[in-house]
C-alpha cells in the first residue's frame, strides 16, 4: 500500500505546474546569484590572492544560507499540501475508510513530498553550477569545479534542512490539519534562529549556538570563522564536530515531532483542537411538529444610501479585525515578534562593543524595523485570509447576492488591514516603554513613540496593505498570494537595479531615509520622505482600484472570463478614481525625478563624484607638483543662521612660501556646494578659472619669493535650501561645519583608486603604494600644516552656542544674535570645525587649565564620565608626555546625523551624539565606560596628534592612533584596574584577528600600516604598545616615549615616521628583548601557546606541588597568512609533530587558584617548544595558564590556560 | 411580480452548453425546476440570482434588467446555494446580525426584531447562541432559510434545499417555502418530484440546459390523462417490454416481479390496465422525449 501511495502522490507533484515553476525559479535565482558573485553583469576586478573567490566550498554554503529561507517558506505547500490536501477536498473522509494503515498514509505522504522537495532544492545546485558557467564571468574568480564541494553543501545542508523543517512542517499541519499552521512554525523556527543569534551572539557561546542552530549555520562558522582567505578560497569546509552534533541533534528533534504526531494521528473526520470549556453535554431533541406557521415579517426599513454603505465599511471592518486578532496564527506571531522585540530591546549580549541607552530613538531603530517585519507578514497574509475568507468556508454565496457594492467589502478588508497594523504598531510603543522600564530608564517621550510609529511609518504599511490586497485579489490562492508578496518585497528593489532604475520612484514603497536626533529631530529630511510615503500611496491607491476591477463576485470560471469582468468594470467612479490617482502618481513621480535628474538649476543634481574626480585628475592633474606657498594665518567671520539654515563666511588665510624657490602662480580648489568668491587682493590675475570643477588659477604680479607671504580674501556661503536639496551642514540645531567649506591652496588629491574604474576612463595605472617610512624623499606631508595665527568671529542665533577653537576671547549680542570671538595662543593644526547649537555646558577646572563639556540638555547621562576621562587623561599625558599646550579643552555635542565618531582639533574633541548616549554599566566588567575611554583617547591626541606632524607614509597612524589606544588603556587600568584592561585588551586581539579575516589585500607589519588599517592602528597598535610597556615596564616605555615627543615636539620644518617613534623604543629596550621589536612591530608574528599537561598534588606542608608540561610555539605569516616557522637564516625549531621559529623569548607562566587569584605569576626565558616547569605554590591551584593575560599575539587564546586535572 | 429569461446560453470552457438558448417566464407563486442532475438547473438559478454571467440572453424582474442592475435584484432577492458553510465558531445570532447589516437594515433595533422573528419562522430561536458550523443538515437549511428572509424578498432562488433532509424536515422546510410563495416568486430546484407536486402553482422541467416542459402540475397530469398504462411482469420480460413500447419507470415489488408504466395513446397488449397520470410520469415522458 505504501508503494501505491507514494507513487500516486509523486505523480500527483509532478502533474502540478507548481513543482517546476519552484525548480525553475530556484535554479534560475540560484544561477543569477552564483553569476552575480562571479561578476557576470558587472565589470570584472582585479583579482588578487586575498580576493574571496566565487564558487568555493564556504561560498556555497553561503548562498544556500541566502536560499533556506526562501525554501523554508515552500515547506508549507509541499509539506504541508501533501497533508493538506484531503482535508481540503474533503477527501479524507473517503481515503480514511480504505483499507491502509496510517503507517503507510503518512509515511507515504512524508517520503513522497521530501522526493519532491528534494528534486526542486537540486535547483538550486544545478543554478549554482550554471551560474559558473555564463559566459560573461570573471574566470579568474572560479575555482575548478569540485563535486564534492556541491554534494557537501546538497547533503550536509540543504537537503537535512529540507528533510528536518520538512518533518517539523509535516506534523504539524497533520495534527492541526492547518496548512498556515506550517507556515507560522517557519517563521517561528527563523525567529528561533535569530534570537539564539542574539541570545548566544557573544564570543564564549560560539559552541551552543552552534549546537542549536535549526538551520546549522552557525555549526559552519564555529570552524571557518578563524580561517585565513586562502583557507576559504582553497578548503572543504570540514564535516566534523559540532556540525554533525547539530544536524544529529534536530533530525531528533524532528524525529520526536514526527513520532509525537504519528502517536497521536488518527483517521478521525475533526481535527484537534482544544478549548478552555469543558464540554457540556445536553439532549436535544428536536421539535418537529407543528410545522405550519404563517410568515408574518416585521416592518423594517431598508437602507441602501453611500452613508449606510460607509457604516457598514466601518462595521465590516471591525468584524474583519475581530477575526484577525483571534486567528492563533495572528497571536503567535505577535508573540514571537514582541518577545523578540524584547530582547533586542534589552540588547542581551553587547558582545564587547558598547550598548546604547535605551531612548526612544533607539528603541525606534532596530527592535521597531524587526517588527516592521512581522507586521509586514502579517499584513501579507491576513489580505489574503480575509479576501479568501469567505470562499474558505463556502459563505461567499451567500454573502455575494447581498445588495452590498464590491468596494464596500473591499474597503472594509483595507480599513481591517490598516486597523491591524495600527494595533501592532502599539505593541512597538509597549514594548519600548517595557524595555525603558525595565532598564530604569524613565526619560518616555510618548509624542516621539507615536509621532514616528503613526505619522512617519504607518504610511509605509498602508502602501503595502494596498499592494497586498491587489495580489490576493487577483491570486485566488492566499498562499500563494503570500509567496509572491514576500519575493516582491525583495524583487521592488532589486528588479528595478537589475534594468539601471535606481531611483527611488521606480522601487515599490522605497523612500530617501530620513534622519533623526534628539538635538535636531528630524532636520529637514521628513519633507521628502512624507513625499515618497504620499507617492507611494498614490500608487497602493492605484492598486486599490485594481483590486476592486478584480474584486471576484460569484463565480466566474476561468481568468479569461474574469479579465472580461475587469474590462466591463472599468468605468464611472471606478475608473475616475483609478485615473486621478494614476495621474497624481505619474506626476508626482515625474516631479521628484524632474527635481532630481532633469532640472539644471541645481549643479549638484546630477553631480557624479566618480566623473569629476576622473575630469579632475585629467584636467589639473598636472598641478600636482606645482610648489604652493603654506598657510600660515586664519582670520575667519562666521555667521549662522540656523532657523534658515543658512551661512555666511568670510576671511583671510595668509599664505607663506616656505619651498626653496619664488613662486608665481596660485591654484586654488574650492567647494562643490558651497559658493565662494576668493581674490589675492591686486596681487595677482586670475588666468583660468573652471567653474565645474572649482579652480582657479593665478598668476602673481609680482613673484612670492621665498619667505614671503601672500594673503586670500574668501566669501563662502551656501546654496539657497530646498525642500528637496539641503545645502552645506548648518542645522536648526546643532550644526558641524569643517574647514573643507574654505577654498584652499593646491591641486584637489581626490584621485579614483580603483584600478578596474581608472582603466575604463583611460586613466594612466596608478602608482598606489603609499610610500615607506624609510623613503628619505616621502618625508613630508602636503595637506598637514602648522597654523600660527587662528582667529575666528562666529555669530548665530541668539539660543545658541558657537564654538571655533581657541579660547573665547569676547561674547557679545548685536541685532539680536550672539556673537563669539575666538583665538589660539599656539600654533595648531590646519584643521578645525564650528560649532552651533542650543548647548548645555558643564565646566571644571584641572590645574588651572578649563575643562568644558557643552551637551544637549537631555544628554547629561555621561558627562561625568566625559569629564573624569579628560582629567585622567590629561593628567596621565602631561605627567608622562610633558605639558598640554593649550589653556582649556573641550568636548562638543554633534547631532548624530553627521554619523557615529568622535574626533579631534586644537584643544576641541566633537564627540556623537552617540557617545553621550552609551550605556555604560559599572557591574558588568564587560562593558567597558566608553565615554571615558573616548574622552583619554581624544585628549591623547593632543599629544599624539597635535604636536607632530606626520609624513605622509606608511605606518603613520601608529604615532596617533596606536598611541591613543594605549594611553586610553592605561587611563582605563587608572580608574577601573587591571582587570577590565586586560577585558579590553583581549576584546582588541580579537578584532584584531577578526580585522586580519576581513583584508581584502595584504596585512602589513605594525610599522608599516596603512591609513585605512583601522584593525592595525588602533587593535594590533594597542595590544603590542601594552605589552612593550608591560615587558619594558611603564615607566621606561613612557621614558622613551617622552624622549621621543621631546625631539618632535612642533618641529617647523620636518615630519615624523612610525620608524622614528620605534627608534626610541628600540633603545629603550635591553638586548635580551630586542625580539619582541621585531615580532611586534617589523614582522607579523604571532604565537600559539597551549599547556598540554598539568599534575598537582598537595604535599605534607600544606603547599601544592605544580607540574606544567606547556608548548611553545611562534611563526611568521606574511601579508595572505601563509604561516612560515623559519627565520631569516632558514631556521626552525622542532617537537614531534610541532614547529617553530627558533625562540628565546620571556614569557609569563601564571598559577590560580579557584578564585582566579594570582598564586604565582614570573616571566621565564623559554628556547624549545614543550617545556615542563615545577612550582610550589601556597594555596590550592585550579588553573595554570602560559601567557595567561595574552600579552602576546596568540592566535587561539583558549588554551593558553588549563584546569588542574587531581 | 413577472421573471423574465429570455434566450439565455451559457457555455463553460470546458464546452458543456449548461443553458441552452432558454426562454421562461415566471409568475407569483411557487415555481418549481424539476430535472435531472446536470441538467443547468444550477446554473440558471446562479445566472438568475446575479452570481454568473451568461454568455447571452436576457433576464428581467419586475422591470429590473437583473443582468445590468444586479444591485437592484440584489435587495429584492433571497438565495439559498445547493451548499454553504459559515465561518466557524460564530453563532446564528452573530451571523445573522451580519446578513442583516448587509442586506441593509440600517437600525439595530430593526434588525434585532427581524432577526427574532426568522428565527422564530424557522423554529431556531432556541438555538440561536449555538455555532452554526455545528448545526445539523436540517437546522442547516433553515438558518439558510433565515438569513434569505431577512430582506424580505421577492425573487427567492433555492437550490435543491430538501436533499438530505429527514421527511420532518424537509416537511417543515417545504411549508415555510409555501408561506413565502403566497406573495413573491419563489423558484426552487429539486430532482424530487414529489417536492413540486405538492407545492408548487407552476412547473419546468429542465434537462440538457433547455425547458423541455413549462407547465402546471395539474395541466401536466391532465394532459397525459388515459395515456398511462401498467402492468406486472417478470423481470425477465422487461428488455423485450422497452423495445416494443415507451416505458417510463419500472419498480420492483415484494415478489420480484415488476410494475411497469408504459406511455400509449391506446392500451398496448393485454394486460395492461389504465393507471392514473403522476407527475413523476411527465416528468419521465419529458426526458424520453428530449432523448
Amino acid at each position: 500500500m505504501f508503494t501505491t501511495i507514494l507513487k500516486y502522490e509523486i505523480r500527483h507533484w509532478l502533474k502540478q505546474p507548481m513543482t517546476y515553476i519552484f525548480f525553475f525559479t530556484l535554479l534560475l535565482l540560484a544561477a543569477v546569484s552564483m553569476g552575480g558573485i562571479a561578476e557576470a553583469f558587472d565589470e570584472h576586478s582585479e583579482v588578487e590572492s586575498t580576493t574571496m573567490l566565487a564558487n568555493t566550498s564556504w561560498r556555497l554554503i553561503e548562498v544556500i544560507r541566502i536560499f533556506t529561507n526562501l525554501i523554508l517558506l515552500l515547506l508549507p505547500i509541499i509539506f504541508g499540501g501533501s497533508v493538506f490536501r484531503d482535508y481540503k477536498n474533503n477527501v479524507h473522509t473517503v481515503l480514511y475508510s480504505y483499507p491502509f494503515g496510517k503507517k503507510d498514509y503518512l509515511l507515504a505522504k512524508y517520503f513522497s513530498a521530501a522526493l519532491v522537495m528534494s528534486l526542486i532544492v537540486l535547483g538550486v545546485m544545478i543554478g549554482i553550477f550554471l551560474g559558473t558557467k555564463i559566459p560573461t564571468v570573471n574566470q579568474a574568480l572560479l575555482v575548478p569545479f569540485k563535486l564534492t564541494a556541491y554534494l557537501q553543501t546538497y547533503f550536509v545542508y540543504l537537503l537535512p534542512n529540507v528533510l528536518l523543517v520538512g518533518a517539523i512542517v509535516f506534523s504539524l499541519v497533520a495534527y492541526t490539519r492547518n496548512i498556515y499552521s506550517g507556515f507560522v512554525i517557519v517563521l517561528l523556527l527563523l525567529a528561533l534562529q535569530a534570537i539564539l543569534n542574539a541570545v548566544l551572539g557573544g564570543m564564549d557561546n560560539r559552541f551552543w549556538a552552534a549546537i542549536f542552530d535549526p538551520l546549522g549555520q552557525n555549526a559552519n562558522y564555529f570552524y571557518i570563522r578563524n580561517w585565513a582567505k586562502t583557507d576559504l578560497n582553497t578548503q572543504l569546509v570540514p564535516v566534523k564536530g559540532v556540525v554533525i552534533y547539530n544536524r544529529l541533534l534536530w533530525m531528533g528533534i524532528a524525529s520526536v515531532l514526527f513520532g509525537l504526531m504519528y502517536r497521536s494521528f488518527s483517521f478521525s473526520q475533526n481535527a484537534f483542537s482544544f478549548s478552555f470549556k469543558e464540554p457540556v453535554g445536553e439532549r436535544f431533541v428536536k421539535n418537529n411538529f407543528g410545522s405550519i406557521i404563517k410568515v408574518n415579517l416585521p416592518k423594517v426599513n431598508f437602507d441602501f444610501s453611500f452613508f449606510q454603505q460607509l457604516k457598514t465599511t466601518w462595521t465590516l471592518s471591525n468584524l474583519d479585525l475581530k477575526y484577525i486578532v483571534k486567528n492563533w496564527m495572528f497571536i503567535s506571531l505577535v508573540v514571537a515578534g514582541s518577545a523578540f522585540v524584547l530582547l533586542k530591546g534589552l540588547q542581551i549580549d553587547p558582545a564587547f562593543g558598547y550598548k546604547m541607552l535605551p531612548m526612544t530613538s533607539v528603541m525606534l531603530q532596530l527592535p521597531a524595523i524587526l517588527f516592521s517585519g512581522a507586521i509586514l507578514v502579517l499584513t501579507f497574509l491576513f489580505a489574503g485570509m480575509l479576501v479568501q475568507r469567505d470562499r474558505m468556508v463556502e459563505m461567499n454565496q451567500l454573502v455575494d447576492v447581498t445588495p452590498v457594492p464590491n468596494w464596500v467589502f473591499l474597503f472594509s478588508k483595507f480599513l481591517a488591514l490598516v486597523k491591524m497594523q495600527m494595533f501592532l504598531l502599539v505593541f512597538i510603543f509597549l514594548g519600548g516603554m517595557i524595555v525603558q522600564t525595565i532598564l530604569g530608564f524613565h526619560h518616555y517621550e510618548i509624542g516621539n513613540y507615536l509621532f514616528r510609529l503613526y505619522v512617519v511609518m504607518l504610511p509605509s504599511f498602508i502602501a503595502w496593505a494596498m499592494a497586498s490586497l491587489f495580489v490576493q485579489t487577483v491570486f485566488t490562492n492566499a498562499y500563494l498570494g503570500l509567496f509572491i508578496l514576500l519575493l516582491s518585497t525583495a524583487g521592488a528593489t532589486l528588479v528595478p537595479d537589475q534594468f539601471g532604475m535606481e531611483h527611488d520612484i521606480f522601487k515599490f514603497n522605497s523612500a530617501p531615509s530620513f534622519t533623526y536626533s534628539d538635538m535636531d529631530g528630524y532636520g529637514g529630511t521628513l519633507g521628502v520622505h512624507m513625499l515618497f510615503r504620499f507617492y507611494w500611496n498614490l500608487f497602493g491607491g492605484v492598486l486599490l482600484c485594481g483590486a476592486l476591477l478584480f474584486w471576484v463576485r460569484g463565480i466566474p470560471y476561468s481568468f479569461k472570463e474574469r479579465l472580461g469582468i475587469v474590462f466591463s468594470r472599468f468605468k464611472g467612479r471606478v475608473a475616475l478614481v483609478m485615473s486621478v490617482l494614476l495621474i497624481g502618481f505619474l506626476s508626482v513621480g515625474f516631479g521628484i525625478y524632474y527635481q532630481d535628474k532633469l532640472s539644471g538649476g541645481d549643479p549638484l543634481v546630477n553631480f557624479n563624484l566618480e566623473k569629476v574626480s576622473v575630469e579632475n585628475e585629467l584636467k589639473f592633474g598636472k598641478f600636482k607638483n606645482l610648489a604652493q606657498p603654506e598657510i600660515e594665518a586664519i582670520n575667519i567671520h562666521l555667521d549662522i543662521f540656523p532657523a534658515t539654515r543658512d551661512f555666511r563666511a568670510k576671511g583671510k588665510f595668509t599664505y607663506i612660501n616656505k619651498t626653496k624657490k619664488p613662486i608665481d602662480t596660485l591654484l586654488v580648489h574650492y567647494s562643490f556646494d558651497e559658493l565662494t568668491k576668493f581674490d589675492f587682493g591686486n596681487a595677482s590675475d586670475l588666468i583660468l578659472k573652471d567653474t565645474v570643477l572649482r579652480y582657479g588659477l593665478h598668476r602673481l604680479k609680482k613673484t612670492l619669493a621665498v619667505g614671503d607671504s601672500v594673503l586670500m580674501n574668501f566669501e563662502v556661503w551656501n546654496r539657497p535650501q530646498t525642500f528637496f536639496h539641503h545645502h552645506s551642514d548648518i542645522l536648526a540645531n546643532g550644526t558641524f561645519l569643517w574647514n573643507s567649506i574654505f577654498p584652499r591652496i593646491g591641486y584637489r588629491n581626490a584621485e579614483l583608486g580603483n584600478a578596474g574604474k581608472r582603466k575604463k576612463y583611460g586613466l594612466p595605472e596608478q602608482d598606489s603604494s603609499v610610500r615607506f617610512p624609510s623613503d628619505s624623499s616621502a618625508l613630508k606631508n602636503e595637506n598637514v600644516h602648522w597654523v600660527h595665527r587662528f582667529e575666528a568671529t562666529v555669530s548665530t542665533s541668539k539660543d545658541q552656542i558657537a564654538i571655533a577653537p581657541g579660547y573665547l576671547q569676547k561674547e557679545w549680542m548685536e541685532n539680536d544674535r550672539r556673537f563669539f570671538h575666538y583665538k589660539m595662543d599656539t600654533k595648531i593644526k590646519n584643521a578645525f570645525a564650528f560649532n552651533s547649537a542650543r548647548y548645555e555646558m558643564m565646566e571644571e577646572e584641572w590645574e588651572g587649565k578649563s575643562l568644558q563639556i557643552f551637551y544637549h540638555k537631555d544628554h547629561a547621562y555621561n558627562i561625568d564620565r566625559m569629564m573624569k576621562g579628560l582629567k585622567n587623561a590629561f593628567a596621565y599625558c602631561s605627567e608622562n608626555f610633558g605639558a598640554y599646550q593649550h589653556e582649556q579643552a573641550r568636548i562638543i555635542e554633534f547631532p548624530i546625523i553627521y554619523g557615529e565618531f568622535n574626533t579631534v582639533f586644537a584643544n576641541s574633541v566633537p564627540f556623537s551624539e552617540g557617545t553621550f548616549l552609551v550605556d555604560v554599566d559599572d557591574e558588568d566588567i564587560e562593558v567597558i565606560d566608553f565615554p571615558y575611554k573616548v574622552a583619554a583617547h581624544e585628549v591623547a591626541h593632543q599629544w599624539w596628534g597635535h604636536q607632530f606632524i606626520k609624513a605622509d607614509v606608511r605606518g603613520k597612524s601608529m604615532l596617533t592612533e596606536s598611541m591613543a589606544e594605549y594611553v586610553s588603556a592605561q587611563v582605563l587600568e587608572m580608574e577601573y584596574g587591571i582587570e577590565t584592561k586586560r577585558q579590553y585588551l583581549k576584546y582588541s586581539m580579537e578584532s584584531y584577528f577578526n580585522g586580519q579575516r576581513r583584508e581584502s589585500k595584504e596585512e602589513l607589519p605594525m610599522v608599516h600600516a596603512l591609513l585605512g588599517q583601522r584593525y592595525l592602528n588602533y587593535r594590533k597598535g594597542q595590544v603590542v604598545m601594552c605589552a612593550m610597556s608591560e615587558y619594558l615596564g611603564a615607566e621606561k616605555f613612557n621614558q622613551a616615549l617622552r624622549n621621543y615627543i621631546d625631539e618632535v615636539k612642533f618641529q617647523d620644518e620636518a615630519t615624523t615616521t612610525s620608524i622614528e617613534l620605534l627608534d626610541f623604543i628600540k633603545s629603550a629596550t635591553p638586548d635580551s628583548l630586542q625580539y619582541l621589536i621585531h615580532d611586534m612591530f617589523e614582522t607579523i608574528t604571532l604565537y600559539n601557546n597551549k599547556i598540554t599537561t598539568v599534575k598537582t598534588k598537595e604535599l605534607a606542608n600544606g603547599k601544592y606541588q605544580v607540574d606544567i608540561e606547556f608548548f611553545i610555539s611562534k611563526y611568521r605569516t606574511d601579508g595572505k597568512g601563509v604561516k612560515n616557522f623559519s627565520d631569516e637564516k632558514g631556521d626552525s625549531i622542532f617537537y614531534k609533530d610541532e614547529k617553530s621559529l627558533p625562540l628565546a623569548d620571556y614569557i609569563e607562566v601564571g598559577i590560580f587558584d579557584k578564585d582566579g587569584k594570582e598564586l604565582l605569576l614570573e616571566k621565564n626565558k623559554f628556547s624549545k617548544i614543550n617545556n615542563t616547569l615545577s612550582f610550589i605554590v601556597e594555596g590550592k591551584p585550579l588553573e595554570v595558564g602560559i601567557d595567561p593575560y595574552g600579552i602576546l599575539i596568540d592566535a587561539e587564546l583558549s588554551n593558553n590556560r588549563k584546569v588542574v586535572e587531581d | 411580480m413577472n421573471l423574465t429569461i429570455s434566450n439565455l446560453t451559457k457555455v463553460y470552457p470546458n464546452g458543456v452548453k449548461a443553458v441552452d438558448n432558454l426562454n421562461l417566464e415566471i409568475g407569483t407563486g411557487m415555481f418549481g425546476l424539476l430535472g435531472p442532475n446536470g441538467a443547468g438547473k444550477s446554473t440558471l438559478m446562479r445566472t438568475i440570482a446575479t452570481l454568473q454571467n451568461p454568455d447571452s440572453g436576457s433576464i428581467t424582474f419586475n422591470g429590473i434588467n437583473v443582468l445590468e442592475d444586479q444591485m437592484s435584484l440584489r435587495k429584492v432577492l433571497g438565495y439559498l446555494p445547493q451548499s454553504f458553510g459559515m465561518y466557524p465558531k460564530v453563532s446564528a445570532e452573530d451571523l445573522l446580525e451580519y446578513f442583516a447589516t448587509l442586506k441593509g437594515i440600517a437600525s439595530k433595533s430593526e434588525r434585532k426584531a427581524m432577526i427574532k422573528e426568522v428565527l422564530e419562522i424557522t423554529n431556531l430561536y432556541e438555538v440561536r447562541k449555538k455555532s452554526v458550523s455545528g448545526y445539523s443538515g436540517g437546522m442547516k437549511q433553515r438558518f439558510g432559510i433565515a438569513q434569505l428572509l431577512l430582506n424580505q424578498p421577492q425573487l427567492i432562488i433555492v437550490d435543491e434545499p430538501t436533499a438530505g433532509l429527514d421527511p420532518a424536515e424537509r416537511n417543515r422546510f417545504l411549508n415555510i417555502l409555501r408561506e413565502i410563495g403566497t406573495h413573491n416568486t419563489v423558484i426552487f430546484s429539486t430532482h424530487i418530484v414529489e417536492d413540486v407536486k405538492e407545492l408548487c402553482n407552476e412547473m419546468a422541467i429542465m434537462n440538457g440546459g433547455r425547458v423541455l416542459k413549462h407547465t402546471t402540475p395539474k395541466d401536466a397530469t391532465n394532459e397525459i390523462q388515459g395515456e398511462i398504462w401498467t402492468k406486472k411482469i417478470a423481470r425477465e420480460e422487461l428488455e423485450k417490454m422497452e423495445s416494443k413500447h415507451q416505458v417510463l419507470s419500472s419498480n420492483y415489488n415484494q415478489d420480484h416481479s415488476l410494475n411497469i408504466r408504459v406511455h400509449a395513446l391506446e392500451r398496448p397488449e393485454e394486460g395492461f390496465v389504465l393507471a392514473e397520470p403522476q407527475l413523476e410520469d411527465v416528468y419521465f415522458l419529458a426526458l424520453q422525449s428530449d432523448n
